[in-house]
């Protein structure tokens, strides 16, 4: 296994629980995730998938243990590098796309580009409209796209910055079948493409049966598949 | 474009319709009804206030000269040395004192300017406000009334008028009566100060100085006018070492102290009240806010998730504030000074204006400094003040509690 590039040792989280003890979900994932690999997690609903995704992303800090990312622990990092960290190195697709409904699809994707810098990156947000194949939809509102549309939209956004890891979070979870097949499709293409790590949390057996590493969160721990 | 800006704008843009659209516009029409308010307040009331300073020293000195020992003896002399220096506009001899004016079978009250008809308008606008005659009639026996006075005495050119002295002159038979002095109406006067109006009188200083035996040539009190009318301190050190000891000197803003800091005061006290309208409409900016971040909960998720600093996420609603005020303050302050500029055009009169009031129209001064500075940015602070808070809370949501509250 290559040096990875993201890693996770001991993750413990928990969560208060009223008139009860702490709920533990997540208790003691050790993940080390290589560049370029694609590394998928599967789990009943309320398994805590997604909590690790947060916490792998570092929108969420776990209650004990660490995530570093190039070696660096999160933890250590102030909320400004966090951010930077995010904005930068890290791209985030979720179940439902979050699109901002004020801003046209070519304004989402160019988002994260003008969070890091002011003089954004309209020809690589431009670039990768066309790779999701919505160019033509470049100045419709999220109201004025499908389902399948916004979630290619979303992979867009996440990948604008050219992250080094996608974290996806059940990103055809709301979609079709044929639309979830066409999305994920696309986001293994681009992802590929680009070289970007990919850690996908889902359902989809067959999709995370595609993963170079594929994993099942069962009672707060991983198992290896 | 800066993304915080970007996106601030099109949440501006997106509260189309619904309460919180409804809340924002309560928002910005109070910021713009009170900056309104203030400005065209203020603005009348620094009118009022350069009215009545141009009254106040217009018929009266901006330095005056007098003596702890009875009149100055050489007005004259004085007068022409101290119009020597620099910066100095005038010096005239003036003397006053209360007099009785007889009408028939009454008595009334009154004061007695002895002047300088060649040099009075050389420190006062005494020749500006003669609506008839002229300033060398007073001379060989003539006097120049108020307005007022002409009116409650029913006199007219050319009639008598009898002053009695507050001194007396013993008869042949040991009696004593007071001295009196018959002088004719040669012009009236009108300040549009209803006091003055109504109680002043002018005559020649050598008809004064023979109704008071205050001897020939002399004057109780040398009038000065000057440049600079708010530098009368620097004047005063340059006149004071010409004057013999025993003389004094007071300015214009001593002899009106009470008058000026009764306005100052009014004009403070009035800012206050009326920033209160901005302050209330800055409690509404807090519930625009509030109610915006509520429903932008789940884009305050995605943008941490995007990488935005919790700074980035504050400065986006706290400009939603600084729209809300901007807006309100420019709309606010264009309604302001178009009102202002308005009443100064259309000369708006006051009921009652002139006997009631002194003035007859609403005077209007707009003061862009500090005034006009001093409303937009006590506007625009407040708004950002009161953005702060809730512009902070948006900035400590946690991003996974946001995107899960959908």
């Amino acid at each position: 296994m290559n040096e990875a590039m993201l890693a996770l040792k001991g993750i413990v989280r928990s969560f208060p629980v009223a008139g009860k003890e702490e709920l533990e979900v997540l208790k003691g994932i050790d993940l080390e995730i290589a560049r370029g690999k694609f590394v998928s997690i599967t789990g009943i609903s309320g398994s805590g998938k997604s909590t690790l995704l947060h916490i792998a992303g570092g929108l969420d800090s776990p209650t004990r243990g660490d995530v570093s990312f190039n070696g660096k622990l999160l933890r250590e990092l102030s909320d400004a590098e966090q951010s930077e960290l995010r904005n930068t190195n890290f791209g985030f697709i979720f179940q439902f796309h979050y699109l901002i409904k004020e801003l046209t699809a070519f304004e989402n994707i160019l988002l994260p580009s003008m969070i890091k810098n002011p003089k954004e990156d309209r020809e690589r947000a431009g670039l990768l409209l066309e790779e999701v194949g919505l160019y033509a939809r470049k100045d419709h509102y999220p109201n004025q796209l499908s389902g399948g549309e916004l979630q290619r939209v979303a992979i867009a956004r996440a990948l604008v910055n050219s992250p080094r890891i996608i974290f996806a979070d059940e990103p055809t979870g709301e979609l079709d079948n044929e639309n979830a097949e066409k999305v994920f499709r696309m986001l293994l293409d681009i992802t590929g493409k680009y070289e970007h790590s990919l850690l996908l949390v889902t359902h989809n057996r067959e999709f995370a049966s595609e993963a170079d590493e594929s994993y099942r969160l069962h009672f707060g721990l991983l198992e290896k598949i | 474009m800066r993304y915080q800006n970007f996106l601030a704008g099109r949440f501006y843009k997106s509260k189309k319709g619904g309460f919180l659209s409804f809340i924002s516009f309560i928002s910005v029409i109070g910021i713009a009804v009170g900056v309104f308010s203030l400005i065209v307040v203020l603005s009348v009331m620094n009118g009022f206030t350069e009215d009545l300073t141009e009254k106040v020293i217009g018929t009266k000195a901006h330095i005056y000269i007098s003596s702890m020992y009875g009149g100055i003896k050489d007005p004259f002399g004085t007068a022409e040395r101290i119009k020597k220096l620099p910066g100095i506009l005038g010096a005239s001899p003036v003397s006053s004192s209360e007099i009785m004016i007889r009408d028939g079978d009454s008595v009334g009250g009154g004061i007695l300017f002895g002047i300088d008809p060649e040099s009075i308008d050389t420190v006062t606008d005494f020749g500006k406000y003669l609506i008839i005659g002229e300033p060398r009639d007073i001379k060989d026996g003539g006097a120049v009334i108020g307005s007022e006075l002409a009116l409650e005495l029913s006199a007219g050119i050319n009639d008598k008028i009898t002053l009695i002295s507050p001194n007396v002159k013993v008869t042949p038979s040991g009696a004593m009566v007071p001295k009196t002095v018959e002088l004719t109406i040669k012009g009236v006067i009108k300040t549009g100060m209803y006091e003055y109006d109504k109680s002043f009188i002018y005559a020649d200083l050598e008809d004064f100085n023979d109704l008071f035996d205050t001897g020939k040539g002399t004057a109780t009190s040398l009038y000065v006018k000057i440049k600079d009318i708010y530098a009368t301190r620097r004047y005063m050190d340059m006149i004071s070492p010409l004057l013999s000891p025993g003389h004094y000197m007071r300015d214009w803003i001593d002899m009106n102290h009470n008058l000026f800091t009764a306005l100052k005061t009014e004009k403070f006290v009035m800012g206050l009240i009326l920033f209160m309208i901005i302050f209330v409409a800055g409690i509404n900016i807090i519930n625009t806010i509030v109610m915006l971040v509520q429903e932008k909960r789940k884009e305050i998720g995605i943008l941490r998730a995007l990488g935005s600093r919790s700074s980035g996420i504050k400065r986006i609603f706290l400009l939603q504030g600084a729209y809300i005020g901007a807006i309100g303050t420019a709309i606010g302050a264009f309604a302001g000074i178009i009102t202002v500029v308005l009443i100064d055009v259309l000369n708006i009169r006051i009921p009652g204006g002139g006997v009631v009031y002194y003035l007859d129209v609403l005077p209007v001064r707009l003061k862009v400094l500090p005034d006009i500075l001093v409303i937009i940015a006590g506007a625009m602070a407040i708004s950002l003040v009161f953005s702060l808070l809730p512009a902070s809370w948006a900035s400590r949501i946690d991003p996974i509690k946001a995107i899960r509250h959908e």
